[in-house]
């Protein structure tokens, strides 16, 4: 008897601990990191309250359905001051998972980048704040928050600042909605980089040297981007001097650029506030522009296909940045009162039906009250620069039908366990 | 009370089998003690790899001894190489169990043994060693996995750890130095850092070209694949002589041309991360020894995510210019933003350093 009362016990044990266990808070780095080695399928990692010092990267691989969760911006502190040489140059990386959200956390003073993740598929990063102690230092990390070859990919309510590349920076990706998010101080507050069906909306990037950039660029397994909407953003004041390291892309970005797209068809510009930004509040560019070599043939470097309306545009005089060849040029021509929208006039030959470029490869630009305009024929050497904004009073038809927002919900094995 | 007699019964029974085992000897001398089906041992004792003292690494039997034509570069930390394939995971079929770059596709059931160790002195081998860790890479029916286990200050056992750790160390190096090194135990993910291809955990070392070289065994030299292939972990080698492509000594100008020779230690050292399907296929940059594209093996090629990385360089390598080439300049820092590999060393390595370099500047306008 004495045998079966044990036995009641122990199953009365097992009964009570499946009930709704209380979250045990990690509050150091090792028991993080095994906590994330050792995560089962559907399990959340909470993390405390408090700064805790990493001496090496942080990493999670090969999971599924897996939150981590801390106590909110500012409370969970997750600091890589102090890491080893050799054990990666990532605060946080998070590689070939499905369904991973990270939310409610801090992380700061990476070697390297702040949270990488790639290979994800269903990846969620909420209300994060990456940052770097040290303003304006080209020896801080290149990119804060940075999915890449990842699909569906969600970035909301996160605030990075002083990234010496990129705040939020979305690379080779796949269905990803970025919104309103906070990037300021940074190199480029938002990229969206080679990446197809983008929504980035309601975010607000100021203080950077490039508040929003929408980039295609050569050289690596996707340069096939498009299909990118940007919307209801509030891009101001970006006029902070480039600190990038010569050689990355965003070297070349004159301080006082609101918007840049470059080389990537099919992007919607709309119901967006620039303000103030010395250069040029929205730039349309040819990767020829950027002044880099183009070796690669598998490569479209052409602009095309891009529409910008119903913004609202102000901005008040002031010289561009001449220290990069945009601003060099805006300068030459206009002086203190470079125009809010510049083209660089490139148009892609291979596209041309009659000597015209058809209805779904145009570049339009329409109804964005004052906004004044440059076709700076940079393609032409800057002979024939035209103010005339008539010429691209159109709206894109024809092209394919838009599908960012329909970002998969996650797997039914996460919902059943809600 | 039914209950409890079952419960008595099942345990007389466990104990009559654990009897039964115990006096077969079994877990003694007599054998490796692997089974893929369960969890891994918190003991490296516990897998019986080594007979007599564990610290002489002397494989017990059937544990094969190998090396590697070029290897990777660990804070100078030397390796003692074994592979476990167990005769009973071996399949007769003759089929090629190699890839398109040679890696050669071991069994469920295999595993591979890698101890990682100083010289007390570089110069004189009978001065001793201390054994860093060992990592297993065990081939589950579910995949390979890996495990590491760090050795105690007494070199009496190891001890199985998944959240890394950094282990001060000092040696005497080959010109007569004294060496400080905080060596670094990687974390499983950190492993994987390495390993994964195409989202699948997967070995970098036994590949044919770098495993085609002559090994002193017990019984007599023999070329490695030879061995390999008589014992059946090889199979489908091409019977011509020469067909194989293989890889250099990186530090013997006898076995390679310079170009060769730099390409063998970038694969070694860089390709495991930077190939179309690893890690690091994200930068388009693919250091494989079978890559004979300029553009995406970095010639000429513009930088993607470098970050502080580029060290205001513009492009990857600048042929005749290793300083001005991003290659060069990561291969030779130790600033973890800018640093490569950024996984598993921390100091410089100046021997590799100075082939790479020469390699660059010996380049001409746009070698393929």
């Amino acid at each position: 008897m004495k045998f079966l009362s044990a036995a009641s016990l122990f199953i009365i044990l097992v009964i009570a601990s499946c009930g709704r266990p209380t979250p045990v808070y990690i509050k150091d780095a090792k028991a993080l990191q095994e906590a994330l080695i050792n995560a089962k399928l559907g399990d959340t990692v909470y993390v405390d309250e408090g700064t805790i010092e990493f001496t090496s990267s942080l990493s999670m691989v090969d999971k599924k359905h897996i939150t981590i969760k801390g106590k909110g911006m500012g409370k969970t502190i997750l600091s890589f001051k102090g890491m080893a040489k050799g054990t990666g140059g990532e605060g946080l990386k998070v590689s070939n998972c499905e369904d991973v959200l990270v939310c409610d956390l801090t992380l700061r003073d990476m070697k390297g980048d702040g949270f990488k993740a790639a290979e994800c598929f269903n990846i969620t990063m909420r209300r994060l704040q990456v940052l770097w102690s040290n303003p304006n230092d080209s020896t801080n990390g290149a990119y804060g928050l940075y999915p890449v070859t990842s699909t569906n990919v969600i970035v909301e309510d996160c605030e990075v600042s002083n990234a010496s590349d990129a705040g939020i920076y979305v690379g080779q990706s796949y269905h990803c909605i970025v919104r309103r998010n906070k990037a300021h101080d940074n190199v480029a507050g938002i990229e969206i980089e080679n990446c197809q069906n983008v929504d980035v909306y309601e975010n607000e990037c100021y203080n950077n040297t490039g508040g929003l950039l929408a980039f295609n660029l050569p050289d690596i397994p996707e340069k096939n981007g498009h299909s990118v909407r940007i919307f209801k953003n509030k891009l101001h004041d970006n006029n902070l001097a480039n600190f990038a390291p010569i050689g990355n892309t965003v070297a070349i970005v004159p301080a006082g650029t609101g918007f840049f797209v470059m080389a990537t068809p099919n992007v919607e510009v709309f119901d967006n506030e620039f303000s103030n930004n010395k250069t040029v509040n929205c730039g349309i560019i040819s990767y020829m522009t950027s002044g880099k070599e183009i070796k690669d043939p598998a490569y479209n470097p052409f602009i095309s296909a891009v529409s910008i309306h119903d913004n609202k545009f102000s901005k008040q005089p002031a010289l561009p940045d001449t220290s990069r060849s945009m601003g060099k040029a805006l300068a030459a021509a206009f002086q203190g009162n470079s125009p809010d929208i510049a083209y660089d006039g490139f148009v892609n030959p291979a596209l041309l039906v009659d000597g015209k470029l058809p209805e779904d490869k145009r570049i339009c630009i329409r109804n964005n009250g004052n906004a004044t305009f440059a076709n700076l024929d940079i393609a032409g050497g800057m002979k024939n620069i035209s103010t005339d904004i008539a010429a691209h009073d159109c709206s894109l038809t024809g092209v394919p039908e838009y599908k960012a927002a329909d970002v998969k919900v996650p797997s039914p094995v996460m919902n059943a366990k809600k | 009370m039914r209950i409890v007699s079952r419960i008595a019964f099942v345990f007389a029974v466990a104990g009559i089998a654990l009897a039964a085992f115990y006096s077969t000897g079994c877990n003694t001398n007599g054998g490796i003690n692997v089974d893929i089906a369960k969890d891994a041992f918190e003991k490296l004792s516990d897998y019986n790899f080594f007979k007599g003292k564990m610290a002489d690494l002397v494989p017990n039997d059937g544990l094969l001894p190998y090396d590697l034509n070029s290897t990777l570069f660990s804070d100078y930390a030397e390796k003692a190489r074994f592979v476990w394939v167990p005769k009973e995971a071996l399949t007769a079929d003759g089929a090629t169990n190699y890839d398109e770059r040679g890696l050669v596709n071991l069994p469920v059931g295999a595993v591979l043994v890698k101890n990682f160790y100083y010289p007390v002195d570089f110069r004189d081998a009978a001065k001793g060693r201390r054994i860093m860790e060992t990592r297993l890479l065990i081939h589950r029916e579910s995949g390979w996995e890996a495990e590491t286990y760090v050795w105690n200050d007494e070199q009496t056992e190891a001890v199985r750890e998944i959240a890394g750790a950094q282990k001060p160390v000092s040696f005497i190096n080959a010109k007569g130095e004294k060496v400080n090194v905080t060596y670094g135990v990687p974390n499983k993910n950190q492993c994987l850092g390495c390993h994964e291809m195409g989202g699948k955990f997967t070995p970098i070392g036994p590949k044919v070209g770098n495993l085609d070289r002559d090994y002193n065994y017990a019984e007599a030299k023999q070329n490695q694949l030879t061995k390999w292939a008589s014992l059946g972990y090889i199979t489908g080698l091409p019977k011509k002589a020469g067909t194989i492509h293989t890889y250099p000594v990186w530090n013997n100008p006898a076995t390679g041309s310079l170009d060769e020779r730099a390409r063998a230690y970038l694969d070694i050292n860089c390709a495991h991360c930077h190939n179309p399907k690893g890690p690091a296929k994200n930068s388009g940059l693919d250091l494989s020894f079978t890559n004979r594209d300029a553009l995406s093996y970095g010639i000429g090629k513009a930088p993607i995510a470098a970050g502080a990385g580029s060290g205001d360089n513009m492009i990857d390598i600048a042929p005749g210019h290793p300083e001005n080439s991003i290659l060069n300049y990561r291969l030779e820092s130790t600033n973890p933003e800018v640093m490569m590999p950024e996984l598993g060393r921390t100091i410089v390595h100046t021997e590799g350093v100075e082939l790479i370099r020469e390699w660059v500047a010996s380049m001409t306008v746009s070698q393929p």
